[in-house]
């Protein structure tokens, strides 16, 4: 891949790439570190020449390939309610929604990031994570009630 | 569809309340990479091939030793070093499909 063709294709996935990281992660730092890590691999590969529209889905991918190395190491699981945030918020801004969306499991939010945040179908969403399109159905509906749950009480509060 | 829509809310919420950050520019990005695929680590290039070529060998070698009386075992012989070499590439093929 030349120059001209990485620099587009970083100006067109870094952005959304980054804070699907950063927000399934809950880490910044974590985040820098695997974007670069995506487009390295990439760039290695033998598939580096590919048009954009299949460079994004598979960036997705190498991007779920590290994070699951990551939960199979034990790192970015979910928040307790002691825990203090990963990423920061800023407090006058939904405190309270941003601690139950890290309370939940990485893989949970990770579905609920793509399915929602990124607009993706169920098929690109099992390319992206390596999961089963009937798997991906199952798991969004099981995210979405535990979500619904801990959002619930939130909404409730005066 | 109401539940799908406060929780998209809710991420786009969580999004918007995240704290700015800079990304480096394609062109910082660009030279990190070129000089990262330059100066990786020799063994990592070779990883691959190194893994599945030694195994390879080391079964060859064995099958010659254990098989080797007479003329039915040179054409059997030959039937598994052609296997060999397709097992070969295709462990490559594989390697090289779950490395990225």
């Amino acid at each position: 891949m030349e120059e001209p063709a990485l620099n587009a294709l970083y100006e067109a996935t870094a952005k959304p790439l980054w804070r699907y990281i950063a927000h399934v992660c809950g880490r910044q730092d974590v985040a820098d570190d695997l974007l670069q890590e995506c487009y390295f691999r990439l760039l290695r590969s033998e598939r580096s020449d590919m048009q954009l529209s299949d460079a994004r889905p598979y960036l997705f991918r190498i991007a779920a390939n590290l994070l699951h190395d990551r939960w199979r190491r034990g790192e970015d699981l979910q928040l307790n309610d002691e825990d203090e945030l990963a990423i920061e918020t800023r407090p006058e801004n939904s405190l309270d929604v941003a601690r139950v969306f890290y309370r939940l499991k990485p893989r949970t939010r990770q579905l609920l990031w793509l399915a929602y945040m990124e607009q993706m179908t169920h098929r690109e969403i099992a390319a992206a994570t390596g999961l089963n399109a009937m798997s991906v159905r199952v798991l969004l509906l099981r995210a979405r009630r535990e979500a619904q749950a801990m959002l619930a009480p939130e909404k409730e509060q005066p | 569809m109401r539940e799908r829509q406060q929780i998209r809310r809710a991420l786009e919420q969580i999004d918007e309340a995240a704290p700015s950050h800079t990304l480096p520019t394609s062109a910082q990005v660009w030279s990190r990479l070129q000089f990262r695929l330059a100066y990786r680590p020799r063994r990592d290039r070779y990883n691959a091939q190194a893994g599945t070529l030694l195994p390879a060998l080391y079964i060859l070698a064995f099958l010659l030793w254990f098989t080797w009386s007479g003329w039915l075992s040179v054409s059997f012989l030959a039937v598994l070093g052609s296997a060999t070499g397709v097992a070969m590439y295709f462990l490559l093929h594989v390697s090289r499909v779950f490395r990225s």
